[in-house]
């Protein structure tokens, strides 16, 4: 017996050191199958198809506006464009596969945009949104820009709205609506089916390729540049000694980045408990996870999304980072602390090996 | 399930030994061989590569070299300087940089990012002003008896304000918040491995990049090509001796992380931080000391132009986490000593002096020699 336990300390000493998750992978014995089917059916797609409903409808009522600027279609559109960026971050955690093909979250939501880049393809009036020069001139932020003006009243905004920005605003919700639409279609059975790949039996396990490994990979990576970096954490002066970024918000002239936050948030903490059907915690549980000073892992995340929802943060969020920081830089260590949770303790203890890098070298 | 939580805590305990194992961190009392420039090699070639810093020593280069073609009435082109800044829509002169995939604003300090985009905005704005500059208007000014600066309503020249201003937010931003940070360099950063089709580790190669945006040549020739923060370091060597003192620290920690004295590593770290807050500060009073007999000769462009260097210097200090000097003081130096509100309309001799004493008091090893920097 000791002898066998010292061979297997010897095996997982020497595997460590070739980042080989295979013996780590024979430890689960968790069936996959079924948490796949319920995060894929029940999850993935119904997001994808809420955000290709709202984002048509985004799309519409920034038409009716263009065509009928009164205070009621500017409203309309405004209510259109928080609900589409709400379903957003629905879909945010899922930024594989279709996502990925299209480039969605790039199409969608790059922040601070460049409102200077917007003002010169507003100039010029030859612009092409596909370009990746244009990436920080398209998307929601974009939107809000025309659509919330604070130094403007909305009669004179309503009157500023001239040809030239009504063709740029259609060309960003067509654009936006359009790329929603095929990530949707992609995703679905009677489209391109990447749920049936998804789900299929050859994509279990947790190799690089599998879905469990695409999806813990790309969860992490967005929960860490989005939600903390993106959301809280850059604004809040976090990667620059302390200096804050107000401009950097995610609904800088919309005001509710708060919103949107809570609202990530709450669409991770549904991931992984896999709304009312399996979820990562029943699989953290299924291979008894444990933290590394040996707690039960899937309890302690649960408790972990508690924490960082106990927090209370109020819109708008530039207000609150300038009057009182303290709760900002608070939900930023709590989020800081699910990540090693997702990222050490979860992906080690499904054998997911992490494959994303920061990206900034060189 | 006895059994599971006991292999997890042996896997755990095996992971924590395989990490020791991986990474030898215990440091040889070992004679590091330090060579004399910047060479390093493996396997009879170097291990030494920092091109992505010397295309953004030459991007900056060619930004100032453009923004300077308005001293003699050029017009700028707005979408041609933030072209520059973000290396869009080929702005460079060579293919080899437009097409490096580099570009500076995305290395720049966030917070700051705008500060220098509204700059470049500006810069484009002033250039087709037609009257000269005064207080509160931007436009050419007269520097000396036959040249002209283009300055913004406050005085600032562009050139100096972009130079100076992203060699710190970029170049020692990176040096001191990237490349020098535990992320890049710490005990668990790659030093076994190559990386992926390369003669160098990531911790290697995170350090020769930190070294890159020093500017300096690898020989360390003083007469030899010396650009940005080399140019400067050898500029107050004669009162610093940082060139000495840095040519040392990058040359022994990177041979430490060959030979994983990482004691020594941290030891040189640390000396980088110092000196370069040193030089920047020591830079900043030489300029003061420029701004004030500037001032006795009643040479107004001259003023400006040192204080725009000033600026940027004094500015600069801000990117060191571990600075001596506290915001605060940052802040009075830019925003009191170099004018009110940083209007170099409103410079005096006094509050040029007081900015130096600001300084001082920051860098008390300056003091015996900062009327002479």
């Amino acid at each position: 017996m000791r002898n066998l336990l010292f061979f297997i300390f010897g095996t997982i000493v020497l595997a460590s050191c070739t980042t080989d998750g295979e013996i780590l992978g024979k430890m689960n014995d968790f069936d996959q199958g079924p948490m796949l089917q319920n995060i894929g059916n029940e999850l993935i797609l119904p997001v994808y198809q809420n955000l290709s409903t709202s984002t048509q409808e985004l799309k519409n009522s920034v038409e009716i506006l263009v065509e009928a600027p009164t205070l009621e279609s500017l409203e309309q559109a405004r209510t259109r464009l928080k609900q589409a960026r709400l379903d957003w971050q629905y879909c945010s955690p899922y930024q594989f596969g279709p996502a990925e093909t299209y480039a969605l979250s790039a199409v969608l939501n790059i922040y601070p945009i460049d409102v200077n880049q917007i003002e010169r393809n507003l100039s010029e009036e030859t612009y092409d949104l596909n370009t990746l020069s244009n990436s920080d001139a398209r998307g929601f932020q974009t939107l809000g820009y025309f659509l919330h003006q604070p130094d403007l009243t909305d009669e004179e905004l309503l009157a500023a709205l001239t040809g030239t920005k009504t063709d740029y605003m259609l060309a960003v919700a067509t654009q936006i609506a359009s790329t929603s639409l095929s990530v949707y279609t992609a995703w679905s059975s009677e489209g391109g089916n990447y749920l049936g790949t998804f789900t299929s039996e050859d994509a279990f396990g947790v190799n690089v390729g599998s879905s469990v490994g695409k999806l813990v990979n790309a969860m992490n990576q967005d929960f860490e540049r989005n939600t903390r970096d993106g959301k809280i954490g850059i604004p809040a002066g976090v990667r620059s000694l302390g200096e804050p970024i107000l401009t950097a918000t995610e609904a800088y002239y919309a005001d509710y980045s708060v919103e949107l936050f809570e609202a990530s948030i709450s669409a991770y903490h549904q991931l992984y408990t896999g709304g009312s059907d399996v979820g990562l915690d029943d699989y953290l549980k299924a291979i008894q996870a444990t933290t590394t000073s040996n707690e039960e892992l899937a309890e302690k995340i649960d408790k972990q999304f508690e924490t960082i929802k106990m927090v209370s943060l109020s819109d708008p969020l530039t207000t609150q980072i300038t009057n009182d920081i303290d709760p900002v830089l608070e939900v930023f260590a709590e989020m800081q602390r699910l990540i090693v949770m997702f990222k050490t303790d979860m992906a080690s203890s499904m054998g997911v090996v992490i494959t994303y890098q920061d990206n900034d070298g060189d | 399930m006895n059994i599971i939580k006991g292999i997890n805590v042996l896997f755990f305990a095996a992971l924590a030994i395989s990490f020791l194992s991986c990474n030898d961190s215990e440091d040889p009392e070992v004679a590091l061989d330090v060579p004399e420039t910047y060479s390093f090699s493996r396997n009879g070639e170097s291990s030494v590569s920092y091109s992505g810093q010397t295309a953004r020593l030459d991007m900056l280069a060619e930004l100032k070299a453009y923004i300077g073609t308005a001293h003699n009435g050029a017009e700028l082109s707005e979408a041609t300087l933030l072209d520059m800044f973000a290396n869009e829509n080929n702005p460079f002169s060579t293919t080899t940089l437009n097409e490096s995939g580099k570009q500076l604003e995305s290395k720049t300090f966030l917070a700051d990012v705008d500060f220098f985009k509204n700059i470049l905005i500006s810069a484009a704005e002033a250039s087709i002003a037609t009257e000269p500059a005064v207080q509160g208007q931007a436009g050419l000014i007269n520097r000396g008896a036959d040249r002209f600066i283009l300055v913004d309503e406050k005085g600032w020249e562009y050139t100096q304000l972009v130079e100076k201003g992203l060699m710190g937010a970029t170049f020692l931003h990176q040096i001191f918040n990237v490349y020098l940070t535990d992320a890049k360099i710490g005990n668990n950063v790659e030093n076994t491995e190559l990386s992926e089709g390369k003669n160098y580790t990531a911790m290697e190669h995170h350090w020769d990049e930190a070294f890159g945006y020093w500017g300096v040549n690898p020989e360390f020739d003083e007469e030899g090509e010396n650009r940005f923060w080399g140019n400067y370091t050898y500029g107050r060597e004669a009162y610093l001796g940082s060139a000495a003192i840095l040519k040392e620290a990058f040359l022994k920690g990177r041979t430490a992380i060959v030979s994983r004295a990482y004691d020594i590593r941290d030891e040189q770290r640390d000396v980088i931080y110092e000196q370069f807050e040193l030089i920047a500060a020591a830079t900043a009073i030489h300029y003061i000391n420029e701004g004030l007999s500037d001032i006795s000769n009643g040479d107004i462009g001259n003023l400006f132009h040192h204080a725009s260097e000033g600026y940027g210097f004094a500015m600069a200090l801000k990117y060191n986490p571990y600075k001596k000097i506290t915001s605060e003081q940052i802040d009075s130096i830019l925003n009191e000593g170099l004018g009110t509100d940083g209007d170099f309309w409103t410079i005096t001799a006094e509050s040029l002096n007081s900015a130096k004493i600001t300084l001082v008091t920051a860098y008390p090893e300056l003091a015996e020699f900062a009327d002479d920097l």
